[in-house]
């Protein structure tokens, strides 16, 4: 069979792509398949072989080379071929999968930023569409660096989030109660008068975080609320209990 | 009554005791922490077999867990399913019921019912 | 002491009740009990309830700490709860969880300071 390969080769090449680097691919490929063909450990290699033919033709374009070699060439292993080829896909698909995952993580990390702004202030600028995931990995950072750097109070800025809907706006309050579970404090800032519509519209109260109309506003109420003594906090925590009764 | 065949899961938790409730969080905490699931994952999980096993033994005097690792999704996203089973007096109002949409409830009314939480971890 | 299910630490007017065991649906309401007898022996002011070391606090736990507090505010007494882990943080909120009549500190430090300004 080698020689039937060998000796047809260019022929062979010629039938099987028209592109100058899928001829090359096709070239390689058939050499190396031909030359080490008899070797122990073939189907380690084939596999190899196969994914560099994959980097230039589709996989549609393989089964039909594959199919055309089949006939062409007597003893072609053809089933072979396609099951290292499917084990191929399977691999790729994997790496795939892994780095999405890691673009996500990555995404999510300079997506939300967590600045320790000041002696215990946090500001977390929050920029985009969430989705749950998303919020599920902000929220988790969030309490994490909340929990980790001991801070009095958590600015949070959502003038880079386009819609707030129930949903966005849910897991935000859920955020929210969890940072105060921690004994800190959150203030909201950065709310559109569009999306003040909407939220006002769906219902979605943020009534137990302190909102500031802008973030300079909302650093100097945080500054004054982290340099307060603990009397005037309670009033204030006091006075909220009392609300939510 | 729900098909469950205790041979299928990696965890089956009997509850008919007080203590067997603190007894499945702790299980379903060390399960979820040996599969790699987030801090905050391994909380929720652990607080949810909680509440179910709670739920059983307050409800329905006794009944069984059955816990799994599971892939789901096109993209073998590793989640951990769990089934509460018991044969108590049914849910009037599953609305009521289901607490915050974080559940998703498949109801048996009469024989009990099922809890089926999937949180999602990342591997 | 008698039924001590946790053990407590008195400091000034304050019981500082820092949780180290898995807290079951019995210990719980045993701790209850356990509170509320020490406020009235002790004439404590107010409770500070650390839970740094408890990963897990289901929708029961939170309810009897809570009903806790407000027997003890019922008795004069304020309670703080401080050190919830971030992950218990976040768990209580999905679930909807309030934790009513119970003030929340970053710490012990704070937690003590809360209850020193709250005469």
């Amino acid at each position: 069979m080698k020689e039937v390969i060998v000796s047809r080769l260019d022929e062979l090449v010629g039938r099987l792509a028209k592109k100058d680097e899928q001829i090359k691919a096709w070239k390689d490929f058939l050499v190396d398949f031909s030359s080490n063909y008899s070797n122990e450990n073939f189907t380690e290699e084939l596999k190899k072989f196969l994914s560099n033919l994959l980097q230039y033709i589709s996989g549609k374009e393989l089964i039909d080379g594959i199919e055309m070699l089949h006939t062409e060439i007597n003893g072609f292993p053809a089933i072979d071929v396609y099951k290292t080829a499917v084990e191929v896909f399977e691999d790729i698909k994997r790496e795939n999968q892994m780095r999405i995952t890691e673009l996500r993580n990555i995404l999510a990390e300079l997506a939300t930023p967590i600045i320790h702004l000041w002696q215990d202030i946090l500001l977390v600028p929050i920029i985009g569409t969430l989705d749950s995931q998303r919020a599920q990995n902000m929220a988790e950072k969030l309490l994490e660096a909340t929990a980790e750097t001991r801070a009095k109070v958590v600015i949070v800025d959502v003038t880079g989030v386009p819609v707030i809907d129930t949903i966005v706006g849910g897991f935000l309050i859920e955020m929210f109660s969890a940072v105060k579970l921690l004994g800190s404090d959150v203030i909201l800032t950065g709310i559109k008068p569009e999306i003040a519509h909407t939220l006002v519209k769906l219902g979605v109260d943020f009534n137990m975080v302190i909102i500031k109309r802008d973030l300079e506003n909302a650093l100097k109420y945080a500054i004054s609320i982290s340099s307060e003594d603990n009397s005037r906090r309670l009033l204030r925590l006091k006075r909220g209990n009392e609300n939510e009764e | 009554m729900l098909d469950v065949n205790p041979y299928d899961y990696d965890i089956v938790l009997k509850i008919k005791d007080e203590n067997d409730i603190a007894v499945s969080r702790q299980m379903a905490k060390n399960f979820a922490q040996k599969n790699n699931f987030s801090l905050a994952d391994v909380t929720k999980i652990a607080t949810a077999v909680s509440e179910l096993a709670r739920n059983i033994y307050r409800y329905a005097k006794e009944g069984y867990i059955y816990i799994r690792k599971k892939e789901i999704g096109s993209d073998k996203t590793v989640a951990i399913e769990i089934i509460a089973c018991d044969k108590g007096p049914g849910i009037e109002n599953v609305e009521l019921a289901v607490m915050g949409g974080v559940y998703n409830i498949r109801a048996e009314f009469g024989v009990g019912f099922v809890w089926h939480k999937e949180a999602h971890g990342q591997l | 002491m008698r039924n001590r299910v946790v053990p407590t630490i008195k400091l000034y007017d304050y019981l500082i009740v820092p949780i180290q065991i898995e807290l079951d649906d019995a210990t719980v309401e045993k701790l209850q009990l356990q509170l509320l007898n020490e406020i009235s022996e002790k004439n404590i002011k107010g409770i500070i309830i650390d839970v740094s070391m408890v990963d897990v606090i289901d929708s029961y736990i939170s309810f009897v700490l809570s009903e806790t507090a407000g027997m003890a505010k019922a008795m004069g007494c304020y309670t703080v709860i401080c050190g919830i882990q971030p992950a218990v943080a976040l768990t209580l909120a999905q679930m909807g969880v309030r934790l009513r009549d119970i003030f929340t500190a970053r710490n012990l430090e704070d937690a003590i300071d809360m209850l020193n300004n709250l005469e």
